[in-house]
């Protein structure tokens, strides 16, 4: 119960601090509507119009008023509520991301239960090395090199979704890929490394050869001895590679041309366009808080005995 | 002559490097009961493993090792396991880590039912009776509760019931009662009599001699991987041949004929030393820890904390130095009250008290020189030179018997002994006014023991050092101190003068632990044999 209080304190957080890290950015969208000619009186104007004339603590107030009757409030620079500036972006990012944690989470469970059991031999020194090294690329970068190769040089896979969003991008799955990929490479090798080595450790525990010691088929020692307790702190990392995914398709979607949350806050932004900028940031605070707290309440039940705090 | 159930022969371990253990013979009938001595490092582990065929990884077994007549260390895991699974229990040495900590103790006891018995009725049976023949209540409550909720005495009858699911004709149990309180441990070995009574093959790997006088058939010394001795127990207990084995049993603890007289210069003088009065502590839970704990300790004198586990002697301990912070109560050096809360004591205050925790090799930095940290300790504590303070550390490093390479080597190039003795220099350091020694002996074998009370003892003989010991071990430290206080509950329900206690004790907690101390391993001049079982033997 205090847990959630302190989420919900931890979401209105992020709101004020996006809210003022805004405010401190030079312009605002009075000038990048009326662009370089508009004149300081059209510009005063439109500002009076916009109610950006108002001091900043009244206007969080009134955003805040608004968000309790859920009202995210609307785009200053579209006139549309930003409620559904936010559910255009909502659909593709979200079966972008789904597709991502839908490859990570099989691909990380296997890679990690298959190295962690063999930790030390040929298969998991290599299978690392690689899982490291794609870590260690940034997403752009490998965004960059996957299309350069697939899309420009073989031709096989479309360069950028253009034209393309929400639920319409399952039925063109060739578009996904690329961006899924980068998704994936990025986000994999922390949890693969969580599971792997959580399942060593159990492995080689002294209750797993305890249990082999009675007799025990290496099929229970694993599924009820070993990944028991190496699921505590995979769950943990899980929320934090949502976070990471949430972080990355920022960048995937700018680099994929895809229409998602993430260009849709780059957008925002860079308009500053002020209430579709809570509005993002609310949603993103809230899915990150919420991942985080879901798993926590996971890992108190997986974990009977805490002893690393949340 | 029926066939042995278990037969050994020519039993050999090693690894790449070392040989860990050589020429080990030896037989277990039905009923009978085997003890292996040794101190800690003589390889009792390994050869309780190897009894079964089981070895670490990086060991491998030679001889023969033939249970009913079936040999164990040639077929392949798989086959052995099979072989062994349902015949041999075994309880390793620390039972709390081969409990699964995510796991309901029950569960994890029906699963292991599950290898040995096909339908479910037949398995919850097997958990009732291992449970119950394990000295537990097997109520839904107790089977539902994880690792972690089990007091040390429980989690190791839990331990004990895993060896006894599948009803085995043969027990090897490793260090059964090392960590037990007198009265758990007689709990314990009255189990394993009754165990052995019905026709349960015994194996006990231990240095505890008080229970080998107790039940043992027969004795085998282990010494370096070895064997020193071997025979009947009355004759090797009795007459030992090799010296080792004199050298076990002299360290061995007993209850003291006589008693250290007082410390001279009169009783207490209540402005001196250490008080503590009223002290309450509850946990987050409301679980009630200490229930109004009172205690003195005057400068130069020496009293022992002693109760069962669980009874609040840590928790006392804690109080004392301030690493646990009492609900109610103060504690008072020469009459001025201390904080409560270490943090609040002042570098001075904090010097005054010292406190040597259980677990040695946990109390130190495992990447950083032994002789570093404890030049650490002595900074802060006034004198900057460097090399006074790198003489002082190497003065009190040889009072405790340690060297100069010790102190340059790290944690782990040290014995478990050799590190409670430098964190016993490592407190000494400080200058204290208190020492506060929580168990520091339980976790050494009786050689370890005996030297580590023997320096204890040497190094505040002639000071003014206040000593508090705290321990479940009334034998070992009986002769050290002049008072005795018995906790139980929470509650001290006797505080008397060493001799008096072990006399006449005047509660129902101190009784039994005088009598069990007594049954045990002191008794041996005094009681002889009379406690051993009138045991059948079919033979």
């Amino acid at each position: 119960m205090r847990r959630i209080g302190i989420a919900l304190l931890q979401v209105l957080g992020v709101t004020v601090a996006v809210f003022a890290l805004s405010a401190l950015l030079p312009g605002d969208t009075a000038v990048v509507i009326l662009g370089r000619h508009g004149t300081s009186e059209q510009i005063a104007a439109l500002r009076e119009r916009l109610g950006l004339d108002e001091p900043l603590p009244s206007r969080l107030l009134e955003w805040f008023g608004g968000l309790a009757h859920g009202d995210l409030g609307t785009s200053l620079l579209t006139g549309k509520p930003v409620a559904e500036e936010i559910a255009d972006g909502l659909a593709t990012t979200v079966v972008l991301t789904s597709c991502a944690l839908g490859v990570i989470l099989p691909l990380a469970l296997a890679i990690g239960v298959l190295t962690g059991l063999r930790r030390g031999s040929p298969l998991d020194r290599a299978v690392n090395s690689v899982v490291v090294l794609l870590d260690s690329v940034p997403e752009f970068a490998l965004g960059l090199l996957l299309v350069g190769l697939f899309s420009l040089r073989l031709g096989w896979l479309p360069a950028t979704a253009a034209g393309i969003s929400g639920t319409s991008l399952l039925a063109y799955p060739a578009v996904l890929v690329l961006p899924v990929v980068v998704l994936v490479c990025k986000q994999l090798c922390a949890l693969t490394r969580q599971i792997r080595i959580g399942v060593a450790e159990a492995h080689t525990a002294e209750y797993a050869s305890h249990a082999r010691m009675h007799g025990l088929p290496e099929r229970v020692v694993l599924f009820r001895h070993v990944l028991p307790n190496a699921a505590g702190a995979a769950v943990q990392q899980l929320a934090r590679t949502v976070d990471g995914l949430l972080g990355g398709v920022v960048v995937v979607e700018a680099l994929f041309a895809l229409p998602g949350l993430g260009s849709g806050f780059v957008d925002a932004v860079r308009t500053r366009d002020l209430p579709t900028v809570q509005g993002y940031a609310l949603m993103f605070a809230a899915t990150t808080v919420t991942v985080n707290l879901l798993a926590d309440i996971a890992a108190r039940r997986l974990v009977p005995r805490r002893e690393v705090a949340p | 002559m029926s066939r042995p159930l278990l037969d050994v022969r020519e039993l050999g371990a090693r690894t790449r490097t070392t040989r860990l253990l050589g020429g080990v013979d030896l037989r277990v009938r039905h009923g009978s009961v085997l003890f292996v001595l040794g101190e800690s490092g003589s390889g009792k582990t390994t050869l309780g493993l190897a009894l079964q065929g089981e070895h670490r990884s990086d060991v491998a077994l030679s001889g023969s090792v033939r249970l009913d007549g079936a040999e164990l260390l040639t077929p392949s895991e798989r086959a052995r396991r099979a072989l062994r699974a349902g015949r041999i229990g075994y309880l390793p040495q620390h039972p709390s880590a081969v409990l699964n900590p995510v796991r309901r103790v029950g569960n994890v006891l029906h699963e292991f039912a599950a290898a040995c018995r096909t339908t479910r009725s037949e398995r919850d049976a097997a958990v009732v009776r291992a449970v119950e023949t394990a000295g537990l209540t097997p109520e839904r409550r107790l089977l539902r509760r994880y690792p972690h909720q089990l007091s040390g005495g429980q989690q190791q009858r839990v331990a004990l019931a895993h060896a006894l699911i599948a009803e085995p004709e043969l027990l090897v149990l490793d260090e059964p009662t090392t960590g037990l309180d007198a009265v758990t441990r007689a709990g314990t070995l009255a189990t394993l009599r009754e165990l052995a009574r019905n026709g349960t093959g015994l194996v006990l790997l231990t240095h505890d001699l008080g229970a080998a006088r107790g039940m043992a058939d027969e004795v085998l010394v282990l010494r370096a991987g070895s064997v020193a001795e071997q025979g009947p127990a009355e004759r090797v207990l009795d007459d030992p041949a090799h010296e080792h084995t004199g050298e076990l049993l002299a360290a061995e603890p007993r209850l003291p004929a006589t008693v250290r007289a007082p410390a001279a210069g009169g009783t207490r003088t209540p402005a001196g030393g250490l008080r503590a009065s009223g002290l309450r502590k509850r946990t987050a839970s409301g679980a009630e820890l200490l229930r109004g704990v009172d205690l003195s300790v005057a400068p130069g004198s020496r009293t022992a904390v002693v109760g069962r586990s669980g009874s609040g002697k840590t928790t006392l301990a804690r109080c004392l130095a301030g690493l646990a912070v009492p609900d109610a109560g103060r504690v008072e050096l020469h009459g001025k009250t201390l904080p409560s809360d270490i943090n609040r004591r002042s570098r001075r205050q904090r010097t005054r008290v010292q406190y040597v925790h259980q677990d040695a090799r946990a109390s130190f930095d495992e990447f950083r020189a032994i002789g570093a940290q404890l030049a650490r300790t002595v900074r802060p504590a006034g004198r900057a030179d460097e090399e006074s303070v790198r003489q002082g550390v190497t003065r009190t490093l040889n009072s405790v018997g340690l060297d100069r390479a010790a102190a340059r080597r790290r944690p782990a190039g040290l014995s478990g002994g050799q590190l409670q003795r430098a964190a016993l220099a490592r407190a000494l350091l400080a200058e204290p006014d208190v020492l506060v020694c929580d168990e520091i002996t339980s976790a050494q074998d009786v050689v370890g023991q005996a030297e580590l009370l023997g320096l204890l003892r040497r190094l505040t003989a002639d000071t003014a050092i206040g000593l508090v010991l705290i321990s479940h071990d009334l034998p070992a430290v009986a002769s050290l101190v002049d008072e005795i206080l018995v906790l139980d509950a929470g509650r001290c329900v006797e505080h008397a003068p060493t001799e008096r206690l072990l006399a006449r004790p005047g509660s129902a907690a101190a009784a039994e632990l005088v009598t069990a101390a007594r049954d045990a391993p002191g008794a041996a001049l005094s009681a002889g044999r009379n406690d051993r079982p009138a045991r059948r033997r079919s033979t």
